[in-house]
């Protein structure tokens, strides 16, 4: 398990993490999402043992990570830009990484490196972005580590490729009880992968909760009136956002379908639907609960 | 289990020291090329000049190779460092380094081993190599051993640097800022005392010796020492302790630890101010007013050294006002040392021991031979009198000449520091064995075992009362017996004499054979036993003792005689030699 507690960082005046806690069960893939510069890869940095917090404590399974082997042999991460040196191959860099991780898997190696349409003897410094990152994660996954800190990784990949990473990750969470943390803006993908979300914005954790939780959470509902209506129905709702053309509103209410509903039909509207949220729209709405503007960026 | 075992940290120790041979392979396969050239360079020329069997030629060319060889190995470490430190200071090799499962200190360390072996041991290979090919193994392990030592100093100090600095550049600047301006600094605090305190001697101190013994670049100063590898062990320790604590993300934005950029600040504030300062006082920038030309030299030097350093460090004069306070305290710490050492340096210029504290007393000035050339003299004394008499005359002097004798920063500079034997490597004056022309210097030793040095461009005694003071030693027979070539130095260093006739005042003739310049010395010598040193002669004789190499001959000092005509026998010998020889030229 990993578990963030009160950990603080800051790059010179600028906070980067706040005072930040949540828990990351085994297991599980852990999506982390927040605006730009939320700290997010800092995070990741922190757990992975390149950064050590201010205060507070980032522990994985109960040991701090920042200069301890033992705990860093149990973790990979693979930032958003990984470096490799100039004149390595997947090949070579596999013996370097081979003599240093303990659980370095041969077999699984050479498996991965014929499943990633990848050139095996190629310099590496010479392959295009996607095939970089395929690259760190063939090497990652090589090491079977229990925990796997990812960083952007979907950035570059082709479709193809993408869905081939998420089945990889799913495959070694569900049969070696891997636990993975991603960090991503690409709310799409991590749907389809991750079972937790962290929300993250200006170092704070905004809301964690599972995928499903909180999806199914926030409702977006289109409900509409034959005659005039008085807005004051809506303080019996939790209206995260509001949209008003006439007698049709557009709400993003939160709570659960089945509770929403009937207290929805209750108010006898001409037309009332209830929709699950995408991460996206879950993401836009709960960043602007937390007051960023969202509607200045998009103008 | 928090940490690996030691057996697991040596393995990925090793992994990581192979990983960084193995890429920099580029740069050893130059580096191989070039010593290749260099070798087969050198062999075909000791081979050449072998054929001559001229061993100082052999030697010449010996110590080339070794030149080229160790400078090429200095420039490819110097690389490799670049290179190999490059992980602290590139935020995409932190996130790969830092997220090993390896300690930083075992990175350190395994990158550190690299560089050294990187450029030392190719060097060291083709030194034997060419050295067995020629035939000449004359391996110089002196060399091979003071190259190390500055690979290792320069590999440890490079490396503290890229622990303290977040950018390469400012590494570089540090590292070369620090090694240069640290040595320098350190003379030019020692010259200070010298140009400002009269009669200040600066003698062989232990702070200076501490001081010079964290000099980054020792190794090319002095003589194979274990003090070598003491600045490059503080460095590795410091490294050490500090690796932990390296914030990982100061990587290309700024300093992990400022330490290295204040030091850099205070060492280019004093050396460039002091060098402009000495220079303005040297050229009589402002005429006869030598404090205020040395101090317009130290501000103008100090001031745009740190203007251009500062602009060069915070790229642009972001926090240059702040950074002022800095630059004031080091010109204010050298103005207040100045100001201390200008007035006399809490009366060191004017303390003179009481005679009732002086157990004894040396003196050392140069003897004013004549025919006997340039000796120094040296004359030690535990007679009250002429203790009570130098006190006097020493007491005297000060009170008289000490305001106009303090403000000639130049004179002491010329004076003392190109005419002594300023050492400055080791930052002391050894005024007792070696002092040119018009230094003069005097010891108390004091009764509780203290000893007091002055030392005078001019002489504090004047020379009729230096024959009064120091009568019995100036010209004594036991000075000359202890310090005169002719009794110090063995018949077998003896290389030829010449015999010139006074009266007719000729070049005169030279005697080679070995026997009879051994005859001459010997009988000279039996001569002066019985007669001692008396009135001069018709024939002086300069007798050259050397080191022989073959046919040739290395001259170490000479001795001028005058042979008296009491030495009845050394005057035949002499006067025959010199007939049968110019009989034998006009012949």
């Amino acid at each position: 398990m990993i578990e963030i507690k009160n950990v603080s960082k800051s790059f010179g005046k600028t906070a980067a993490l706040d005072n930040l806690s949540f828990c990351v069960e085994e297991g599980s893939v852990f999506g982390l999402v927040g605006s730009n510069g939320a700290g997010k890869s800092t995070l990741l940095r922190i757990i992975g043992g390149v950064f050590r917090a201010e205060s507070g404590e980032a522990l994985v399974d109960g040991e701090n990570s920042f200069e301890n082997t033992s705990v860093k042999n149990k973790l990979f991460f693979v930032p958003d830009y990984p470096y490799f040196f100039n004149n390595s191959t997947v090949r070579n860099l596999a013996a370097l990484y081979r003599g240093i991780y303990r659980n370095w898997d041969e077999e699984y190696f050479e498996k991965l490196l014929n499943i990633f349409p990848i050139k095996k003897n190629d310099k590496i410094i010479n392959m295009s972005k996607g095939m970089q990152r395929q690259a760190a994660l063939i090497l990652a996954l090589s090491t079977r580590p229990k925990y796997l800190l990812l960083d952007e990784i979907f950035d570059g990949l082709d479709p193809v490729v993408r869905q081939l990473v998420k089945r990889l990750i799913i495959t070694n969470v569900t049969d070696n009880g891997m636990t993975a943390i991603i960090a991503s803006h690409n709310l799409r993908e991590l749907e389809d992968i991750c079972d937790h979300v962290g929300l993250l914005h200006k170092g704070e954790i905004v809301l964690e909760k599972e995928l499903d939780e909180l999806k199914l959470g926030i409702h977006k509902v289109q409900i509409a009136f034959k005659g005039d209506v008085d807005e004051a129905f809506l303080d019996e709702f939790d209206v995260i956002n509001k949209n008003r053309q006439g007698n049709l509103f557009q709400l993003t209410i939160r709570g659960e379908e089945s509770e929403l509903m009937p207290r929805l039909e209750a108010l006898e509207p001409a037309f009332v639907e209830a929709l699950p949220l995408t991460l996206e729209e879950v993401f836009i709405n709960e960043m602007e609960g937390v007051g960023y503007e969202i509607e200045n960026i998009l103008r | 289990m928090k940490s690996k075992t030691f057996s697991d940290s040596l393995k990925t120790g090793v992994r990581i020291f192979l990983w960084s041979i193995k890429s920099n392979r580029a740069l050893i396969i130059i580096y191989l090329s070039v010593l290749a050239f260099f070798g087969i360079l050198n062999t075909t020329l000791i081979m050449g000049v072998k054929a001559y069997d001229h061993p100082s030629l052999i030697k010449t060319a010996l110590d080339f190779m070794l030149v080229e060889t160790y400078l090429t190995s200095m420039i490819v470490g110097f690389v490799a460092a670049i290179r190999e430190y490059s992980y602290l200071h590139s935020k995409r090799k932190t996130d790969f380094f830092g997220s090993l499962p390896v300690s930083r200190r075992t990175v350190f360390f395994s990158k550190t081993l690299a560089v050294i072996f990187i450029s030392a041991v190719p060097a060291l290979v083709v030194t034997i190599a060419s050295s067995i090919m020629s035939g000449v193994f004359s391996f110089n392990f002196d060399w091979y051993i003071r190259s190390l030592a500055l690979l290792i100093s320069s590999a440890a100090f490079f490396g503290l640097l890229s622990v303290c600095c977040g950018k390469t550049s400012d590494k570089i600047v540090s590292f070369f800022i620090i090694g240069i301006g640290y040595p320098l600094t350190l003379v030019f605090l020692n010259l200070l005392p010298l140009s400002l305190l009269w009669g200040y001697v600066p003698e062989k101190s232990i702070v200076n010796d501490v001081l010079f013994t964290l000099t980054p670049f020792r190794g090319l100063f002095d003589g194979p020492s274990v003090l070598w590898f003491v600045f490059p062990i503080l460095c590795f320790a410091a490294s050490f302790a500090l690796l932990k604590r390296r914030k990982a993300e100061c990587a290309q934005s700024g300093f992990a630890f400022r330490f290295p950029l204040y030091i850099s600040k205070v060492l280019v504030s004093l050396s460039f101010g002091f060098v402009t300062g000495f220079a303005f006082v040297m050229t009589e920038i402002f005429g006869s007013n030598e404090y205020l030309s040395f101090w317009l030299g130290m501000i103008t030097g100090s001031l745009t050294a740190y203007v251009i350093f500062q602009i060069v460090f915070a790229h642009g004069m972001k926090g240059f006002f702040k950074s002022l306070i800095l630059y004031g305290t080091t010109i204010g710490c050298a103005a207040l040392l100045f100001s201390f050492l200008a007035s006399g340096w809490f009366g060191y210029e004017t303390y003179v021991p009481g005679t009732e504290d002086v157990k004894s007393i040396s003196f050392t000035d140069k003897l004013d031979t004549g025919v006997f050339g340039d000796y120094i003299i040296k004359c030690e004394s535990e007679d009250r009198d002429v203790i009570k008499k130098a006190v006097k005359s020493h007491r005297e002097d000060v009170a008289e000449k000490i305001e106009f004798k303090r403000r000639s920063m130049k004179r002491n500079i010329i004076e003392k520091i190109l005419n002594m034997n300023f050492n400055a490597a080791y930052l002391y004056v050894d005024a007792e064995i070696e002092a040119a022309p018009y230094v003069y210097s005097v010891t108390y030793t004091l009764k509780n075992g203290a000893r007091v040095s002055r030392s005078y461009f001019d002489s504090f005694v004047e020379q009729p009362d230096r024959d009064r003071v120091f009568p019995s030693f100036a010209y004594s027979d036991e000075y000359r017996e202890n310090y005169y070539p002719l009794f110090v130095c063995d018949e077998k260093y003896v290389t030829d004499i010449t015999i010139t006739d006074d009266i007719t005042e000729d070049e005169g003739i030279i005697v080679r054979d070995y026997e009879k310049c051994r005859q001459i010395v010997r009988t000279f010598k039996e001569e002066y036993d019985k007669y001692g040193f008396v009135s001069s002669g018709d024939y002086t004789i300069k007798i050259d003792y050397g080191e022989k190499d073959g046919d040739d001959a290395y001259l170490v000092t000479q001795m001028i005689l005058s042979v008296p005509d009491e030495y009845k026998k050394t005057l035949k010998l002499v006067r025959d030699e010199y007939v049968e020889s110019s009989i034998k030229k006009q012949g």
